[in-house]
């Protein structure tokens, strides 16, 4: 390279980290070549530098190395050439060291040597998934270290991974990971423009990819999976769906999701189909009590006192006596001090949240039980169904909206009011999509082979093939009986 | 693709079929176990015929293209004529229904409700309908339980009077739902890869068969049972609607909806909203002269279609 087109060069490199106080440029100047290394420090490791760099390029100049050679004094593994100076510059941001000298060909604008710091937090069992057998290890903020996790529990050729960078000044590295020949093209293909099509200056966590990608502007639930547990991924991909892991944050999305996997936990395989199939019932069970029991408890108190059994509409009005207010407002009221106490709950200090949640409760609970804010029996409803609600931690923000809609369906228009509005809900969710999968496969449309894993529990060995309702392909499992 | 959102699955055929008679059974009052199974039986052939004449048919226009040529359209107008009365029944059997449980509840309040309901679901493509009927079986595993604690069926009888007769054409309701049903049901070529790579895709013809059956076999049990609780209604409200989008489907498929612009497809409903409007008020004149007419044209449709279609496969290039 000319010596003025390689001062060029360094001056326009140094002049674009201008004002970076943790912008370093190392020289290293030998008898017949001065390199250039410029790096930024903290995302650089020091140590991988030393060890891939500048020690191996002084022990060579010291024992009289040429400079064309440079490719094989570099130790470490990732090497290249930056083919563009747009290329060096991301080289430099992404953590990487690059590598400038004037004996460079004239096309190269520098070598890259990968000896980014990849410390972190260590990968630790998610506080949101706990599992009481299965492994305990997560998901940290690496992307790199994420897919590791994954190529570990699936040793294949065919586990691809396609890394795209995301945000004009975030550059967030996201990485795609899918086994070919298994996944759904048609979704792969969507995904892959949804993520080309996002136009931001920063995506720091996979929430804000999700929000990008998901189906629908206004979606209430999710058609995006996420999950903090490699197992639970890994499953996810070998069914034919897509991981999409975001550099800088431990939670990794997965597409398509449909409403069933709200419902499965990766615990259920350890555990005998029948327990497994007594568990997830019970769950689906608990999810229609916490999002129906409200809304039609108050259509019918409301709207259909005389078709309730005789003894419960005398004990009704008995407890109804001294209310204040009216049925629709009381049990509104009681499920938004609920959500109240769980949201202060979440945000404050631990040391504190914890028990001004509970002693909150009790206090607000039984005051508003003397002050006739809220009748006793309203009082189990609501906590029963708030209860609930927690047992299907995806659905827990979307159920207690659509709650709220139904409850406030069913007071104004008692139980024809409350079925409209459900109806409506279900058409909603039939007219859904994730990534051209149907939302409430594999209820509808119905697959036999699916409905083996929702309510009822197959034993492992019996599910053999790989659900076609994601894959969209008839594929045999290699497991199983003869 | 546009085919495919535009299509039922044989499994859904079963569901619509099902809660179609299931729910024309019960909202007609169809007591008698005789008019029950004459219903059925009845149904059974109207599902063998529409079977063997649409499986070389995508939708209604194409059949009434097939059976009157250039004449088509007037095949398809008497096509909706049959359905207006039906459909008009059916909405109006379940907003009374939904009144009883009001203490001041006037039908005229449910009838918009539902109405827009139909619109809404429909607007959203035949595949949606179909799905909906897919989930509109399952309230099934609640409401037959609950009807074991119902107390009992009141009135359950073998007889099949004059009454138990009009019941039945009632719950039958109009033969070109059938037809519609399988023709906008997907062939095999037609499925979505979802569909194909499923080892389950049944018959379309043993579909409409057992459903019907099943339905016959379920109405028989809710009639011993009983089944008048709010719960147990509001449940199968459910089924009714499953039958309202059969209409919807069928209704659709007759105005050639999915196949015509939005401006265009907002016209031909206002036609036939208008029409209906015109039947139900020549209905209520004319109530008997009315239901008589429907249920002989009702019987002499498919024998009609499969007559015509037969011949031409003998004289001419249709296949039946």
């Amino acid at each position: 390279m000319e010596k003025r087109v390689f001062e060029d060069l360094k001056g326009n490199l140094c002049g674009e980290f201008s004002l970076m106080s943790d912008f370093i440029v190392r020289e290293l100047a030998f008898e017949r070549e001065t390199f250039y290394i410029l790096y930024i420090m903290g995302i650089c490791s020091k140590e991988l530098l030393n060890k891939f760099l500048l020690e191996p390029l002084s022990a060579a100049y010291l024992r009289g190395g040429e400079s064309a050679e440079v490719g094989s004094i570099i130790t470490g593994g990732g090497f290249s050439a930056a083919v563009g100076y747009e290329a060096a510059k991301e080289a430099v941001l992404a953590g990487n060291a690059l590598l400038i000298f004037e004996g460079m060909p004239a096309e190269i604008f520098g070598y890259i040597v990968a000896a980014k710091n990849d410390e972190g937090r260590a990968n630790t069992e998610p506080e949101t998934e706990n599992v009481v057998r299965g492994p305990h290890d997560g998901f940290n903020e690496s992307a790199q270290q994420s897919a590791v996790l994954l190529r570990r529990r699936i040793k294949s050729e065919k586990l691809k991974s396609e890394k795209i960078t995301l945000g004009t000044l975030s550059k967030t590295e996201v990485i795609i990971m899918y086994i070919s020949g298994l996944v759904n093209e048609r979704s792969l293909a969507l995904l892959k423009r949804r993520l080309a099509d996002i136009q931001a200056d920063a995506l720091t966590d996979s929430g804000s990819v999700e929000m990008y990608i998901q189906e629908g502007r206004h979606a209430l639930y999710p058609t995006v999976g996420n999950s903090e547990r490699p197992d639970k991924v890994a499953a996810k991909i070998l069914e034919g769906r897509i991981a999409v892991i975001v550099d800088g944050s431990p939670v990794v999305l997965t597409v398509p999701y449909l409403f069933c996997e709200g419902f499965q936990v990766s615990e259920d395989y350890a555990k005998s189909p029948f327990f497994a199939t007594f568990v997830r019932t019970l769950r689906f069970a608990a999810v229609l009590c916490g999002v129906l029991l409200p809304g039609l408890f108050l259509a019918l108190a409301e709207h259909h006192m005389a078709f309730l059994p005789q003894e419960m509409a005398e004990f009704l009005a008995e407890t109804r006596k001294e209310m204040t207010v009216s049925l629709t407002w009381e049990i509104i009221t009681a499920f938004l001090i609920f959500e109240i106490l769980r949201e202060v709950g979440l945000r404050m200090p631990k040391a504190v949240g914890s028990a001004v949640g509970v002693v909150g409760s009790l206090i607000l609970g039984e005051s508003a039980v003397s002050a006739g804010i809220i009748s006793p029996f309203v009082l189990i409803i609501v906590a029963f169904s708030a209860v609930c609600n927690f047992i299907c931690a995806p659905y827990m923000n979307p159920n207690a909206i659509f709650r709220f809609a139904l409850i406030l369906s069913g007071g104004l228009g008692g139980i024809f009011g409350f079925f409209a509005a459900l109806a409506c809900a279900l058409v909603l969710g039939a007219a859904k999509s994730s990534f051209g999968v149907p939302y409430f496969s594999p209820f509808a449309p119905l697959s036999a082979e699916g409905l083996r894993d929702f309510l009822y529990m197959s034993p492992i060995w019996r599910m053999r093939k790989v659900p076609p309702s994601v894959s969209g392909k008839n594929i045999s499992r290699t497991q199983g009986r003869a | 693709m546009e085919n495919v959102k535009n299509k039922i699955s044989a499994t859904q055929l079963f569901c619509l079929v099902f809660c179609y008679v299931l729910a024309g059974l019960r909202l007609h009052g169809a007591k008698s176990i005789a008019a029950t199974l004459f219903v059925c039986l009845f149904c059974v052939c109207v599902c063998v015929v529409c079977a063997a004449v649409c499986e070389n048919f995508g939708s209604f226009s194409a059949l009434s293209c097939a059976v009157m040529g250039k004449a088509g359209f007037v095949f398809r107008a008497s096509g909706l004529l049959l359905l207006a009365l039906p459909l008009i029944a059916t909405l109006y059997e379940m907003a009374r229904g939904a009144a009883n449980f009001y203490e001041n509840g006037a039908s005229a309040v449910f009838l918009p409700v539902l109405i827009l309901l139909l619109v809404f679901a429909s607007a959203k493509g035949f595949c949606v309908l179909g799905r909906f009927g897919e989930l509109c079986v399952f309230p099934l595993a609640f409401l037959l339980p609950l009807s074991l604690l119902g107390g009992g069926g009141h009135g359950v009888s073998l007889a099949f009077g004059q009454e138990d007769v009009a019941a039945c054409f009632a719950a039958f309701g109009g033969a070109p739902v059938f037809f519609s049903l399988y023709l906008r049901c997907a062939k095999p070529s037609e499925r979505s890869e979802f569909a194909a790579a499923s080892s389950f895709s049944p018959e379309p013809v043993a579909c409409g068969v057992s459903a019907v059956l099943a339905a016959g076999l379920v109405h028989i049990f809710l009639l011993f049972t009983g089944a008048g609780s709010v719960l147990s209604s509001f449940l199968f409200w459910f089924i009714a609607l499953g039958r309202l989008f059969a209409f919807s489907l069928s209704v659709g498929d007759m105005l050639s909806l999915p196949e015509s612009g939005r401006a265009d497809a907002a016209k031909r409903l206002a036609a036939f909203a208008a029409a209906c409007t015109a039947v139900w008020l020549l209905s209520a004149r004319f109530a008997s002269v009315c239901g008589a007419t429907l249920a002989v044209l009702n019987v002499l449709f498919p024998c009609a279609v499969f007559a015509v279609c037969f011949l031409r496969q003998s004289y001419g290039n249709v296949r039946v």
